[in-house]
């Protein structure tokens, strides 16, 4: 384990996961920290509530982008 | 219609790029989540998460295959990497940005770039495009439906838009669950996308749907749901923040699934509609044409909910039955889906859970208790022996009889009390068939063009 780059993308693109970078945690570990910070609750059946925020659907078309160089083919003919 | 490919869709992804990955360098803390898509290890893909909060993290570590600990330590480069920097809003400065939410997906690069959405699902959807991108290209058909397998091992795809019955009729206890929401059709039959299923519960309750609700415990992610501050019970009837609460879980919490989730080449495939007019039959078998056809146009119909002076139905088409997620022309699934069902003699059938007897206000909605009897019939073979009867508008073919379905409303004409209303409606909706298929019809066969109704 390396904290030598100043960045945590590349230290993890390079296969090195600092401390503070949890990799595959356990379920349990995610509840902790879900609740440590990022407001979760833990509901009576065991399950781990939390909200999505402002945002609670799947974004609109308009706002995804796709990007495939090497074929030119795009579904429907979109604009 | 489908996702759009922006002209400078290179400069968008590069620039969403650089400030998610900004973003994600800044904080304080990360998870990664690295794990499987595609149960058939063939086909899987190597996907990691990058994200902030914990949640996206067990998130997709119930919605992916999640790996061994040795397969873990041997995993190396991952094929594709989702940056999900939801918290983070899309700078609207950036040629193509339009709002602060930007979803990008990088095929060639192998990434997808998440800003100012936190909705998990985004995630889900993102790794179903890149399938829906890289499998046609192996000759594999990516399909968003729900399958389930019986006991002589025969294999039944379910498609169908939201509100069409795909969940409900895939869960059947006499039939071992594959998936319930994607999956692969290769040459050897299908495996599930997934690992966990997002369910809907809104309204969710053990009696109705008992399988799903007691698939939440530990482990669960329950997203925008409401519960008692001091009980902490969960009150799936409350839609203050969303009517679209969402619940996921790993498909081995449900009983009845299959492990591993991958099944033979499927036997019937059951194209789910809800039709509103009450034009459709319960059930048509449709030839391979005519399921080219159905399944590209992809039909269902909205009914008017509580929305004052609102009584016509409106019909939606939306191509593959998952036009949002698709990447290629409809027609390259479509033929995918024609070869496969040539080649291992699959059955395929068009079964309206909507309207019968009449429009939306007129008629009575089809009984779940008929629906099942139908899919039944399908799965014991009893109605591929049934006589039957052609329908004269779209072509199709009409049981006319059919075991614990009543005669009278499997021919839909039969039972309108006024024929001729029938008729004008049947070629109403005909009409909105041939008016919404005009798009695909450049890039589509004469026989597909030719398997649909005519009027």
């Amino acid at each position: 384990m390396s904290t030598a780059n100043q960045s945590l993308i590349e230290d993890i693109a390079k296969g090195n996961f600092p401390e503070n970078v949890l990799r595959n945690a356990a379920p349990a570990v995610l509840y902790e920290e879900a609740v440590r910070f990022d407001n979760a609750m833990i509901v009576s059946s065991g399950a781990v509530a939390v909200s999505s925020g402002e945002k609670q659907a799947a974004a609109p078309k308009t706002n995804v982008s796709l990007n495939k160089l090497r074929s030119k083919t795009t579904f429907g003919g979109a604009t | 219609m489908g996702r759009r490919e922006h002209r400078d869709g290179r400069s968008v992804v590069s620039a969403a790029e650089k400030q998610a990955t900004d973003y994600l360098d800044g904080c304080e803390r990360l998870y990664v989540l690295d794990a499987f898509a595609g149960w058939d290890p063939k086909h899987r893909l190597k996907v990691r998460i990058i994200c902030t909060r914990a949640y996206h993290a067990l998130f997709m570590h119930n919605m992916l295959i999640r790996p061994t600990n040795e397969e873990l330590a041997n995993f190396g480069e991952p094929d594709y990497v989702i940056y999900n920097a939801g918290c983070c809003a899309a700078d609207t400065t950036i040629p193509g940005v339009k709002t602060g939410t930007s979803i990008s997906l990088n095929f060639e690069a192998g990434e997808m770039i998440i800003l100012g959405t936190e909705y998990a699902g985004e995630m889900k959807k993102g790794v179903f495009t890149i399938m829906n991108y890289l499998m046609p290209k192996n000759g594999v058909l990516s399909m968003h439906c729900s399958c389930n397998q019986g006991a002589k091992g025969d294999v039944s795809l379910f498609f169908g838009l939201s509100g069409t019955g795909k969940t409900t009729l895939s869960a059947d206890p006499q039939r071992p669950l594959i998936g319930d929401d994607e999956h692969c059709w290769t040459e050897n039959g299908v495996f599930n996308i997934e690992g966990g299923c997002y369910a809907k519960c809104i309204n969710l309750s053990a009696e109705k749907e008992a399988e799903i609700f007691n698939a939440i415990r530990f482990g669960s992610v329950l997203e925008n749901t409401v519960q008692d501050p001091k009980t902490r019970e969960v009150d799936f009837d409350d839609d203050s923040l969303t009517q679209n609460t969402r619940c996921s879980y790993p498909i081995e919490f449900i009983e009845n699934a299959k492990i591993p989730c991958t099944a033979g080449h499927p036997k019937n495939i059951i194209l789910l509609t809800c039709d509103a007019f009450g034009v459709l039959p319960p059930v048509s078998k449709l030839t391979p044409e005519q399921a080219m056809y159905h399944f590209i146009s992809g039909y269902t119909a909205k009914v008017a909910g509580t929305e004052m002076g609102v009584t016509e139905p409106q019909t939606t088409f939306s191509a593959c039955f998952g036009a949002a997620f698709l990447v290629w022309h409809p027609a390259k699934y479509a033929e995918l889906l024609a070869t496969k069902m040539q080649e291992y003699g699959t059955h395929a059938w068009l079964v309206n859970t909507g309207w019968s007897g009449g429009a939306y206000g007129k008629g009575s909605r089809m009984s779940l208790k008929h629906t099942r009897s139908i899919i039944d019939a399908i799965h014991d073979g009893s109605l591929a022996h049934s006589a039957y009867q052609t329908d004269p508008i779209f072509g199709f073919s009409i049981p006319t009889s059919c075991p614990h379905v009543p005669s009278e409303i499997l021919y839909p004409k039969n039972a309108w009390s006024d024929a001729e209303a029938y008729q004008v409606m049947a070629v109403k909706l005909a009409s909105q068939f041939i008016g919404n298929f005009k798009q695909y019809e450049s890039g589509a066969s004469d026989a597909i063009r030719n398997a649909g109704p005519t009027v």
